[in-house]
């Protein structure tokens, strides 16, 4: 059965975020309160680190089960790290968890026990930043994705094969990206060929799409692209998605179109959802 | 392992959790955790400790100075307060001074004790305990034989503790069995144990895999849940006491076991640890390595507890014993061994001695009448030498030396027929010759070592190529499976596009029968048209027999017209173009006819066009979409063929991993036996070296003695004997 690997610290998994950078992130995302694209997705992917962080910590510390690597892709392709981690492609989730660009005071309301709500200030670590300049090189994204999944597979063969996740909000502009996302689930390990998950975010509105399981219904041919290029949601995710209520057949792919607010943060935790951790 | 297909009710994640408990004040109401002071992390964020189904924090109150864990449940789990309830209560009951050490902790369970977001969720409060895993103890203490053979008899005291109350944690590892300042044990991590009162409910856990039988499952839970564990973490133990090299040989660092794990235990036949304290010289190790080996194949609540390997009964002051004591402590007549090692360990072996019993005389003794005649003739024989020279007789054949001569030769004769100096030489002969059939024990031992070390290194070399011959097994077994990984992903990814383009191809063959259906009338219509019957204008009768003639009765029949140039007038001429897209020029049309007979012609198809249809019928429609459906189907069962194509490809990839592996385990196995019985010859060889290097001593010895006893039957001796007597 493919996708059963145990992650453990000598046969550890990567996490690669591809994120879309181009001017157009600057748009606001569809949800309740309007946010900005970029933010959206940034404040996701700084949380979701942290989560990782949170759910990899033991007596000694954080373990390294994880190495995560956050790509951007806009004027540049490369490392969204900002920080001491800037640059750095695959880093060790031990390393992540100590290394955040900075750890921000965030207001937030919580119950006061007494009926009402009362202001905080929590602690919220980022390890990027929203960035909304360029067009959208999905390819040379999608390439650069390869090459780290092509590398971490020669490094680990046996174990659960990396996860690159893309989130964006627009067409490619540097050519369609099927054959560049065709490549990097050409890549495996014994347990089962890479995972691309797609992550389309809305400036629409509407009805999000969420793990479908075919083509039909997809309002354009762009669309239909992104579905062909992600991966079926191996069982253990497709579990899990269906727990928090999604709809799941055997045939679901890690995809979703127009997503909001809430379904970001749903997405990534789906789709980083790991196999049991020793 | 989330093996639900529902929604469940949702709990918060870890993150979430540590955000919350940025604010103690807000998040409790117990008075005791409220306003509480985290530990953080370097960041600033509440420190966790996250596990499978929970996150635990440490947190001082302000209230009472006292340090909690603080467990919040990240999923949830059924029938959780009654469980906790059920063991709080038995836990709460045992008395402490009848258990082997401290190990229980004390804990609380609050529902609705903690706010997140919206809602409140319960949360589980345990004493703070200073001690360190177990892992992370004997990474530091692995070398220290008496602390570690200390441990394992806590750990034993400890699963008898939990055996007498009916009590089973249900997840004995590294991680929950926590080792205090003082050496003794603290067992952690409660969600599964078992207590009589929860008997009748299941499971919640399967608890670590490098910990449990392969046979357990998902239902099982009951108060023999922990043996298997206890038999494997003894083992262990007791074997890292014996051998403290084990522990860098055996256990991998940050490896999520002690020495052996689940596959040791799902494939014991090919498993190099199990093989490796299987082998081991010390009984103790080899004889439970064996046990460990026999459970692996048998049900769950047939596994005998782990105090059955320690009959005896011990209390907290036994659990001093020595490393030595240790190994030969035993119930009565089993040879010094517990019960279930008999038939492990051959008799000791009882050296025969060897001592040589003859001995030679130490002088001469009783004066035989030779001897006297020798010791008579002296005196004589030396007065005649004197005679002779004063006489100064000189007779040529008689020399004044012959008397003493004669004398001399009978006294060694004499001397030669005494029977001690037969007796000494003869016990000499046998001395010496035994000596020289016993090798020398420096050579010996020498040659012996060399054996050794020659065995030795070969041994190491097997035990180093074993694993590398599986390695190879595996990364073959991956590269195949990459493989079949890789060509199915290639074809699934083919038939994708094929089935893909299928609408793109319904839509082409649609639109084209339409086309197609369109101008078939078009044709029809042009071919009712006669240029006979409704001649355009300028064509007579006439000219409409010619056209006739030439093949043109109807519109359908020709398509258009070129013009020509006739040489011979130097005029425009024209040719009418059939429908094949022949020319053909029929006299008396000129360029202007043949433009009339075009227009005529533009007219008729443009008024047909008006009135083609422009859908195809259901009929139609149906059958070109039955084809495509058919295609579709065809597409998709092929589709589904790669997938069980890849599945049998991984079959047989797995087949021939099974059977090398099989094959190298039977190839070790046989290897192992014979260095088992070559390692048996060397220790025979050295009890033997030993007793020989006794016995060449004794030897040698009497050798030398014997020769000293010679020595006092000399010539010398045997003449001081004749006068004297002795």
């Amino acid at each position: 059965m493919p996708y059963t690997a145990e992650i453990s610290r000598s046969n550890p998994t990567s996490i690669i975020f591809l994120v879309d950078q181009s001017t157009s992130m600057s748009d606001p995302i569809g949800g309740e309160v309007p946010q900005q694209k970029a933010d959206v997705v940034a404040d996701a992917i700084n949380r979701l680190l942290t989560e990782l962080s949170v759910k990899c910590a033991k007596e000694e510390g954080v373990r390294d089960y994880f190495h995560v690597a956050v790509v951007g892709y806009g004027a540049t392709v490369g490392s969204a790290f900002a920080g001491s981690l800037a640059g750095r492609d695959l880093v060790p989730l031990s390393e992540v968890a100590d290394n955040p660009a900075r750890v921000d005071e965030r207001s937030k309301k919580v119950p006061d026990g007494a009926g009402g709500l009362v202001e905080t200030v929590v602690n919220f670590p980022l390890w990027m930043d929203p960035i909304a300049h360029g067009g959208t090189p999905m390819n040379r994204a999608l390439q650069y994705a390869e090459s780290l999944v092509a590398g971490w597979t020669e490094r680990y063969p046996a174990g659960f094969p990396p996860i690159v996740i893309n989130l964006t909000d627009g067409e490619s502009t540097d050519g369609d990206p099927t054959a560049a996302a065709e490549a990097i689930t050409s890549h495996a390990t014994a347990d089962g060929a890479a995972l691309l998950f797609n992550l389309h975010v809305s400036a629409a509105g509407g009805t999000p799409t969420a793990f479908p399981d075919s083509a039909d219904g997809l309002p354009d041919s762009y669309a239909r692209t992104l579905f062909a290029m992600s991966s079926p949601l191996p069982s253990h995710m497709r579990s899990y998605a269906a727990s928090q209520g999604q709809r799941v057949s055997e045939a679901t792919r890690g995809f979703v179109y127009n997503a909001d607010i809430t379904t970001v943060v749903q997405f990534l935790d789906i789709g980083t959802r790991a196999t049991e951790l020793r | 392992m989330g093996s639900a297909t529902g929604p469940q009710p949702q709990f918060p994640s870890g993150a979430d959790y540590a955000e919350a408990l940025q604010h103690t004040q807000l998040c409790f109401r117990h008075p005791e955790l409220k306003g509480a002071r985290p530990e953080l992390t370097k960041l600033g964020l509440p420190r966790a400790i996250s596990g499978a189904f929970a996150s635990v924090f440490s947190l001082t109150s302000t209230s009472s100075g006292r340090r909690y864990a603080i467990k919040c449940f990240t999923r949830h789990v059924p029938d959780q307060e009654r469980r906790y309830e059920a063991i709080s209560s038995r836990l709460a009951r045992l008395n402490p001074a009848e258990l082997s050490q401290p190990w229980n902790l004390g804990f609380e369970y609050l529902p609705d004790a903690i706010s997140v977001g919206r809602d409140r969720y319960p949360v589980l409060k345990m004493e703070w305990v200073e001690a360190i895993t177990l892992s992370s103890w004997l990474e530091d203490n692995h070398t220290d034989r008496f602390a570690v053979d200390r441990l394992a008899d806590r750990f034993e005291a400890l699963t008898r503790d939990l055996a007498a109350h009916e009590i089973a944690h249900g997840d004995l590892q590294h991680g929950n069995l926590l080792v205090a300042s003082d050496d003794t044990l603290r067992l952690v991590d409660y969600d599964g144990m078992y207590v009589p009162a929860l008997a009748g409910m299941g499971g919640t856990e399967r608890g670590h895999r490098n910990y449990q039988s392969p046979l357990r499952g998902n239902d099982d839970f009951g108060a023999a849940l922990d043996r298997f564990s206890a038999w494997v973490i003894f083992l262990s133990l007791k074997a890292i006491a014996s051998d403290p090299a084990l522990w860098n040989r055996l256990h991998e660092p940050s490896g999520e076991f002690l020495l052996l794990t689940e596959d040791d235990f799902k494939n014991p036949g090919s498993s190099t640890r199990l093989q490796t304290l299987l082998a081991h010289p010390d009984r103790t190790v080899s004889g439970l390595a064996d046990q460990v080996r026999s459970l692996v194949f048998q049900p769950l609540d047939v596994l005998p507890p782990l105090a059955s390997a320690v009959p005896e009964q011990r209390t907290a002051a036994t659990t001093t014993s020595t490393v030595s004591a240790r190994g030969t402590t035993a119930a009565p007549g089993a040879g010094g061994l517990p019960g279930w090692m008999i038939g492990h360990v051959p008799p000791p072996v009882t050296p025969t001695p060897t001592t040589p019993s003859v001995t030679s005389p130490d002088g001469f003794h009783t004066r035989t009448p030779l001897d006297v005649t020798a010791a008579a003739l002296w005196p004589l024989m030396l007065a005649a030498t004197v005679l002779l020279v004063v006489v100064g007789l000189s007779m040529p054949p008689i020399g004044p030396g012959v008397p003493v001569f004669a004398a001399a030769a009978l006294t060694a004769f004499a001397r030669s027929r005494r029977e001690e100096l037969r007796q000494s030489r003869a016990v000499l002969a046998k001395l010496t010759n035994e000596l020289a059939q016993l090798d020398d024990p420096v050579k010996a031992a020498e040659k012996l070592r060399k054996d050794r070390a020659k065995f030795d290194a070969a041994e190491a070399k097997r035990a180093a190529a074993y694993p590398r011959a599986q390695d190879k097994l595996t990364a073959q077994y991956h590269a195949e499976l990459k493989e079949a990984e890789k060509r199915k992903v290639r074809k699934q990814r083919d038939m994708d596009k094929k089935i893909d383009g299928l609408s793109e191809e319904l839509r082409r063959a649609l639109a084209k029968a339409l086309t197609d259906k369109q101008s078939a009338y078009v044709r029809d219509q042009l071919g009712r048209r006669l240029i006979a019957q409704d001649p355009p204008h300028g064509i007579g009768p006439k000219l409409a027999a010619r056209l006739a003639a030439a093949g043109i009765r109807t519109a359908a029949d020709f398509t258009g017209y070129r013009s020509v140039r006739n040489t011979h007038y130097n005029s425009t001429g024209a040719v009418l173009v059939l429908s094949s897209g022949r020319g053909i020029d029929v006299h008396g049309i000129g360029e202007a006819k043949a433009i009339a007979l075009d227009a005529w012609r533009k007219h008729l198809v443009a008024s047909a066009e008006a009135r083609q249809p422009t859908a195809l019928s259901v009929s139609e429609r149906q059958s070109i979409e039955q084809g495509i459906a058919h295609r579709r189907a065809q597409l998709t069962a092929q589709r589904k063929a790669v997938e069980s194509e890849t599945d049998v490809l991984r079959v047989k990839a797995r087949k021939r991993l099974e059977d090398g592996q099989e094959r190298l385990a039977r190839e070790n196995t046989l290897a192992g036996d014979r260095a088992r019985q070559q390692r048996q010859e060397f220790s025979r060889r050295t009890v033997a070296l030993q007793q020989n290097s006794a016995l060449h001593g004794t030897l040698s010895a009497s050798v030398e003695a014997a020769r000293l006893r010679q020595r006092g039957l000399s010539f010398a001796r045997y003449l001081r004997f004749l006068y004297i007597g002795r």
